[in-house]
């Protein structure tokens, strides 16, 4: 049997059967139609981007932020979106996982010469992950991590003065996210979780370039492009969805994009403010951080989950806290117009 | 003085800490008797009450009232509105009558049967003789004049590896023709939609005149469409009818992927009764027994097919539509889902108090339609061929693990609204539902089939713009929703140069209708600019 032709370019031999569209195509073409479909995504509506700005890429070693720091320099290049680029990583402190990872961040950052910064648990709140555990125990530690990873790439992300973070979620984690927010009955993540870019008004701007790649395929192309990437857990999963219909990823996004919720509904959200204690964004006095962080410095163990939020603007004596958040874009250019801030500057423990 | 009685003024905020919280009074229920009646032996635990049979058969029809009523009464009222009146609000015990018929859809599961039981049983479809109640007598007025039984039998397009899909028609027909009340009985066969006769034999049955008086519309040939083309060109109908309904809806069949035929089957489905709606004039709703769990398990399914867009519809209570009966006048059917709120545990455990069971079946096998075992079919968890009995098979579990997860997903179903305008809006030739914008341009832009710089010339655009391929062909790609598009679009784009033969399947008739209504309404929009050809 003759070798079968790739079926965008008719030429070359084709090496790979795309997982989202079943064709058959070859390496090359492959590389072009997976880069035009992260372009699309980024030019999507008004683009995602502003020229000139400054761009952080939430780096964590794995194959989807490596290949999301490869495609972005790709594409910088190839369209002219003159973007500043910087890699951003965490370092939870876990040993024998993130320390292995960083490594590879390191070599990233040689490869694309894209400068590097990493924020570590220990430096912003005192604590690692390893320390976390041995007082939480296993269960629920993700829940801190969790908290504390997305608040640390936004405080990464302001000492760098970047006013972009990008993410490599792909589109199977927001598929992921969609079906898990409906069994949840989180309407109001439901509403916001496939939008590419977010951004509320205090928070640094976030985006999912990747939102419509397959995880596969950020694989196989870390694969073919022979990228370093720091992988611990087994890649090829199976999806039964996917396994049905290729496609059903795309279509729970789409999907999820449709989803409108009813107007009483959005109204009984609740307002976004800033934490008392720290300045970051939260829906409380208190951020999640702030509170989890609390109930760690008390010595508490899985109890430390359930904190409360009395007593917010002021941290038990003898506790560590978390610095003040302060946006880099807001400083002399934007002053907060009254109220609250004013009020937690007053009572800012220096 | 006591803990908790500590006069205005004295108490400080020490003090106030130091008060012991108010213990919450946990009732303690002899778990042997029924809750609702306490008297009863109770025989069932639902959500962690019990139940006699009486007060269990009480309740679920309650449950079902509180859905059905308010329904009735208005049919403007979305969902969580609805849910927010009160039993009092909306009339009392009884709804107004309403007159006309009512259409059961009535599969064989265990909730159909459950509510044209209940249905029945309670008095709310009359006779259809137009006997005056008397009151004095005890005698309620029903809320219908008449019931129409619509079931669809599914049995000769699906290929069950054991034994022999069994056609269950005549058996439900004995069972409904049983219960006396002079309930009209239509059966249906999946292939009758390839059937031209398909309007009059319905006619037929329900006692119309053969011949419709002109204020019908007619479906008449149909069209074809080559399903290994993702533009899904359209060609006239190829076939002069010389092969039988069975054979072209088995074709069709054969040629969808395994994952799409259970979607195409619920549009049959959806089809039929819509057609059987428009042509009893007098119906004024159809009843669908949908419980929670197939609630649920719809709102999964559908968003991972990608029905996102009209979803807030298919998943209402009352999902209002206006048929169009000739060109220009319009009714509106109303379809409602009165067993939203009752799970499928319920309206099993009520079959079988009612002695039902011999005669519920509940699989559906459409994961069985088609061709079995062919080489190629993807197979997802626990030997599924689609998304739906995949979901299907895992809100079965969820509900027995995690029941208010369940609910759960419900109660977010409901808070989804749709965001179009249902009058105005384009609907899909297939699923008759509105048509989400610009279908076609979403997917050809997340999921690239085409490079512009690198692809053949004949292939750039085929599918966005179809100018090339199929010149003068109209595309089907280019009306359907996204869902529907998904359906139908070939697992594996095969590449177009490598394909020599165009094999046309016939579509069925209501499709092949609508895509002509739709030809005819673009001519009419821009019949001013058209020159006459001679």
């Amino acid at each position: 049997m003759p070798p079968t032709p790739c079926s965008l370019c008719h030429t070359a031999r084709a090496l790979v059967k795309r997982p989202k569209t079943g064709q058959q195509v070859c390496k090359d073409c492959f590389f072009e139609v997976f880069e035009t479909e992260v372009h699309n995504t980024i030019v999507e509506g008004k683009g995602i981007f502003e020229r000139g700005e400054k761009v952080a890429i939430g780096a964590s070693g794995g194959k989807d932020s490596t290949v999301l720091a490869h495609v972005l320099s790709v594409l910088n290049k190839r369209y002219h979106y003159g973007l500043d680029l910087f890699l951003l990583s965490i370092d939870e402190g876990i040993t024998g996982y993130r320390d292995d990872s960083l490594e590879t961040v390191k070599q990233n950052q040689i490869e694309y010469g894209l400068p590097l910064k990493i924020l570590s648990y220990n430096e912003l709140y005192g604590w690692t992950m390893d320390k976390i555990v041995e007082q939480v125990g296993r269960r629920n530690n993700c829940t801190f991590c969790g908290v504390f990873r997305r608040q640390a790439l936004d405080r990464g992300a302001a000492q760098l003065g970047v006013d972009h973070i990008v993410t490599g979620h792909n589109a199977d984690d927001i598929a992921e996210t969609v079906l898990m927010n409906i069994m949840r009955g989180d309407i109001a993540r439901l509403g916001r979780c496939t939008a590419v870019t977010t951004q509320s008004e205090d928070t640094i701007k976030r985006s999912k370039p990747f939102k419509y790649a397959y995880e596969k395929e950020i694989v196989m192309y870390a694969y073919f492009k022979k990228l370093t990437y720091f992988s611990t857990e087994c890649i090829y999963s199976p999806d039964d969805l996917e396994a049905i219909r290729p496609s059903a990823i795309v279509d729970i996004i789409h999907s999820g994009e449709s989803f409108q919720l009813e107007q009483s509904v959005q109204k009984g959200m609740k307002a976004m403010q800033t934490c008392l204690r720290c300045g970051y964004i939260s829906s409380n006095d208190l951020c999640k951080a702030c509170a989890l962080l609390e109930g760690l410095e008390a010595g508490l163990d899985r109890s430390a989950l359930r904190q409360t939020q009395a007593n917010s603007s002021n941290a038990p004596t003898g506790h560590r806290t978390i610095p003040m958040f302060e946006r880099y874009s807001n400083v002399g250019a934007s002053q907060p117009a009254e109220g609250i801030e004013k009020a937690v500057q007053a009572i800012e423990i220096k | 003085m006591s803990c908790g009685d500590i006069p205005d003024g004295l108490a400080t905020e020490e003090q106030g800490e130091a008060l012991m919280p108010r213990r919450v009074k946990v009732q303690r229920f002899d778990k042997s008797k029924c809750q609702k009646c306490r008297t009863a032996k109770s025989m069932y635990i639902i959500r962690n009450v019990t139940y006699c049979k009486e007060c269990f058969s009480h309740s679920l029809f309650t449950r079902l009232t509180r859905t059905l009523h308010p329904a009735m009464r208005s049919t403007n009222l979305t969902s969580s509105e609805l849910k927010n009146k009160s039993l009092a609000s909306i009339g009392g015990n009884r709804p107004l009558p309403q007159g006309g018929s009512v259409l059961i859809g009535l599969s064989g599961g265990s909730s159909s049967i459950a509510l044209l039981d209940i249905l029945v049983e309670r008095e709310y479809i009359g006779k259809g003789d137009g006997r005056v109640i008397d009151r004095t007598k005890g005698e309620k007025q029903p809320v219908w004049d008449r019931g129409i039984i619509l079931h669809v039998d599914f049995s000769d397009v699906i290929e069950n590896p054991i034994s022999k899909e069994e056609d269950r028609s005549e058996e439900l027909k004995k069972w409904v023709e049983g219960k006396g009340n002079g309930l009209v009985w239509v059966g249906l066969k999946a292939e009758d939609v390839y059937d031209g006769g398909l309007r009059k034999k319905i006619r037929g049955i329900v006692g119309l005149p053969k011949e419709a008086e002109g204020e019908e519309r007619v479906d008449g040939d149909g069209v074809a469409v080559d399903l290994k083309n993702p533009d899904l060109p359209l060609f006239p109908s190829s076939s002069s009818s010389s092969s039988t309904p069975i054979d072209q809806l088995r074709s069709i069949l054969s040629a969808l992927p395994a994952a799409s035929r259970p979607s195409f089957l619920s549009s049959i489905l959806d089809s039929l009764i819509t057609t059987t709606s428009q042509i009893i004039p007098d119906t004024k709703h159809i009843l669908l027994a949908e419980t929670s769990t197939r609630q649920a398990q719809r709102l999964i399914a559908g968003t991972a097919l990608g029905k996102g867009y009209t979803l807030p519809l298919d998943l209402s209570v009352i999902n209002k539509s206006s048929l169009s009966i000739t060109d220009g006048s319009k009714r509106d059917i109303v379809r409602l889902k009165p067993m939203k709120d009752i799970s499928f545990k319920e309206v099993a455990i009520y079959t079988h108090l009612r002695g039902l069971n011999g005669l519920v079946r509940n699989a559906r096998n459409w994961d069985n339609a088609g061709p079995q075992g062919r080489k190629g079919d993807s197979r997802g968890k626990g030997n599924t061929r689609s998304l739906e009995s995949l979901t299907e098979q895992f809100i079965a579990s969820l509900a027995v693990t995690h029941p208010a997860t369940v609910s759960t997903i419900n109660r977010t179903g409901d808070k989804l609204r749709f965001t179009g305008v249902k009058e105005d809006e384009v609907t899909c030739p297939v699923c008759q539902l509105p048509v989400d914008p610009n279908a076609l341009e979403w997917k050809s832009r997340t999921a690239l089939t085409s490079l512009p710089t690198k692809t053949l010339p004949q292939d750039i655009g085929a599918v966005t713009n179809g100018v090339e391929q199929g010149k003068d062909k109209e595309s089907l790609a280019k009306m359907l929703c996204y869902a529907c598009l998904t359906t139908f679009t070939p697992p594996t784009v095969v590449s177009k140069v490598a394909r020599t033969e165009v094999v046309p399947i016939q579509l069925p008739l209501w499709v092949g209708g609508n895509v002509r209504d739709r030809r005819r309404e673009m001519r009419e929009e821009i019949k001013g600019f058209l020159i006459d050809e001679e």
